[in-house]
């Protein structure tokens, strides 16, 4: 008897594509991107090799020993946002596990085998929810960290075979080992900023007879179309541009690991770190700063009413076609 | 009198304006395996559902003495149910479901699911998926039966399954699972196949109860009687409630004649469930 780990399990049994997989194979793909490139470099041992636009190594040339200094801190900075392709496939499987989530097992009656157990519909709701805004993060947070490291290392390395001596300025370097802990220490974060989003879906896919996906993202983005007419016909500000951003936008971007940075209104602040000189710390640091936002809080407050409502009515909604 | 399994009084279910179960009282004691019979659209379910905490109703319902709407959770510790084949995941393996099971059951016993799962095909990586109608009725009759449960809840349990597997089913259930503490309450058009398990017969009809009676009291209060044509008119005096032609005989069904005097019209019998259920339902989709 261990009802919550039992369940997080489960989760993961029926989701381990979503959740391990996608990630794992993506990661794969990147993987084999970079030694591709390493490769092509090597063999033809005359490219130069820019990094943010700037030319680190002419025709095997050495560059001087602060820019590579700075060259080796700006790759172990980058372990953290080379994750994108895979944040992108964070956001995606989050977004369909959320719309399946109290839905897909209506529509095959599987609830029924689900209810015939001795769970309460609190805990069933919450394990998915832990599953998508903890677990799934966590899983791609460490997926993500062992794919940078390797790229960093293939990069440097690659650079050492030019002369240019990358390599153990890299592995001397803090950030190397820093950051998959920094990646690590962003999952509460995006747990927090993801949460009325993915409780939004919940609460479609245990509210919806049909076609969950349609409701959730068609219902917002009509209102907002709507909105945006109404606007243009009677030529005054019903707050259609507010309500794309703070509405639609906040809804699906939610999903995003790093839009909070947008949301919290403070892009800039993180355009203005240099990958060179400034720990991958910085970015921690700024990501937890945006949880003093009060539209963090707004929409926690949102998003447990959307949990407490798909608790609701996953006590009595049962038949899906 | 020990305590009633089920005790329903005035128990009712609408769907908008068509009502699906009309204030029904009923008592269902310990120790019985009860046959829920109706026809399609009944009530039949919704009364199941009722009793499983899986929707909401009107009047006074006690399920082991508690409400399924508001301790459906406490109540699943103690009852089971197999509500239609296949209802199983399509995801899970069969290892993982008896890990499920284990990990969020307190009455359940794995040597006892494996001890089962032993006698069939199944093996631990099967995914559901991957099984037969019949196999994936196996497999969750192996989990329910470990779980040493009060009240075993079954809605068409064997429907869509070949021959073998029915009597396989209710063998197992019979030999392996039931005794006194236990209830079973089934629900089946494959009426002719459990009457001889059923202890109690419930009939059901447009959401009201039209028979209630233990087994013993059908055969006290039901027979078949086969009466040639010079009687025919003498028996159909006593105003039997079904008749059917048999070789130029008539078989006439009575209920609550005195045994002595059918005997006069010929050899009697006991009604078979589907014979009775048929009579009673007359005119159901007329």
């Amino acid at each position: 008897m261990n009802t919550f780990p039992t369940l997080l399990k489960r989760e993961f049994w029926e989701h381990k594509g979503g959740i391990l997989w996608a990630p794992a194979i993506v990661g794969g793909l990147m993987l084999g991107a970079a030694g591709f490139s390493a490769a092509i470099g090597l063999a033809t041992r005359d490219g130069d090799i820019r990094i943010n636009g700037e030319q680190i190594i002419a025709d095997g040339g050495l560059i001087t020993t602060q820019t590579q200094a700075e060259v080796a801190q700006g790759l172990a900075f980058m372990v953290v946002p080379s994750m994108a392709p895979l944040a992108i496939v964070l956001a995606l499987v989050v977004l369909f596990y959320a719309l399946g989530s109290l839905y897909d097992d209506r529509r095959d009656r599987s609830v029924l085998f689900w209810k015939s157990m001795p769970v309460s519909n609190s805990a069933t709701v919450l394990s998915k929810l832990a599953s998508m805004a903890i677990v799934a993060p966590l899983v791609t947070a460490v997926i993500g960290s062992a794919v940078g490291l390797l790229v960093a290392l293939a990069a440097a390395a690659t650079m050492s075979v030019f002369g240019a001596d990358i390599l153990p300025k890299l592995l001397g370097s803090a950030d190397f080992y820093l950051a998959p802990l920094a990646v690590l220490a962003v999952v509460p974060v995006y747990a927090l900023w993801a949460l009325p989003s993915i409780a939004w879906c919940m609460a479609v896919s245990a509210w919806a007879r049909r076609v969950p996906f349609l409701w959730a993202v068609g219902v917002p983005v009509v209102m907002g179309v709507l909105l945006t007419w109404k606007q243009a016909m009677f030529d005054r500000n019903f707050g259609a541009e507010w309500f794309w951003e703070n509405v639609v936008g906040r809804l699906f971007g939610g999903f995003m690991p790093g839009m909070w940075f947008a949301f919290a209104g403070d892009f800039e602040r993180i355009d203005d770190i240099d990958p060179g000189t400034e720990s991958v710390l910085s970015l921690v640091g700024e990501s937890y700063a945006t949880l003093a936002s009060p539209s963090l809080w707004v929409g926690l407050a949102i998003g447990a009413a959307l949990i407490a409502a798909a608790i609701r009515l996953r006590r009595w909604r049962e038949d899906a076609a | 009198m020990s305590a009633m399994t089920v005790s329903a009084r005035g128990l009712a279910k609408r769907y908008g304006k068509s009502v699906a179960v009309d204030r029904i009282d009923f008592d269902i004691a310990p120790g019985r395996i009860v046959g829920l019979i109706g026809p399609n659209g009944s009530g039949k379910t919704t009364t199941l559902k009722a009793m499983l905490g899986l929707i909401d109703f009107e009047g006074d319902l006690k399920v082991l003495g508690l409400d399924p709407r508001t301790q459906r959770d406490a109540l699943m510790k103690d009852v089971c149910f197999i509500a239609d084949v296949a209802v199983l995941p399509r995801w899970i393996s069969v290892a993982q479901a008896i890990e499920f099971v284990a990990g969020v059951h307190p009455r359940f016993n794995r040597e006892k699911c494996q001890a089962f799962l032993a006698h069939t095909k199944l093996d631990p990586k099967m995914k559901v998926k991957q099984m037969s109608k019949g196999m994936i009725v196996q497999l969750h009759l192996a989990l329910v039966m470990a779980i040493d449960a009060k009240l075993l809840v079954l809605d068409e349990p064997t429907l869509g399954l070949d021959i073998l597997y029915r009597k396989q089913f209710y063998k197992d259930l019979l030999e392996r699972y039931f005794d006194e503490e236990k209830t079973i309450i089934v629900t089946t058009h494959q009426v002719e196949e459990i009457e001889h398990i059923l202890t109690d017969l419930v009939f059901i009809r447009d959401g009201k109860l039209v028979l209630q009676a233990t087994m013993d009291d059908v055969g006290e209060r039901f027979h078949e009687v086969m009466v040639g044509s010079e009687y025919a008119e003498a028996a159909r005096a006593l105003k039997p409630i079904d008749e059917r032609s048999v070789f130029g005989k008539t078989v006439f069904l009575f209920d609550g004649q005195p045994r002595e005097r059918l005997a006069e019209f010929g050899e009697l019998r006991t009604p078979g469930v589907a014979d009775l259920f048929v009579a009673t339902m007359k005119g159901t989709y007329a």
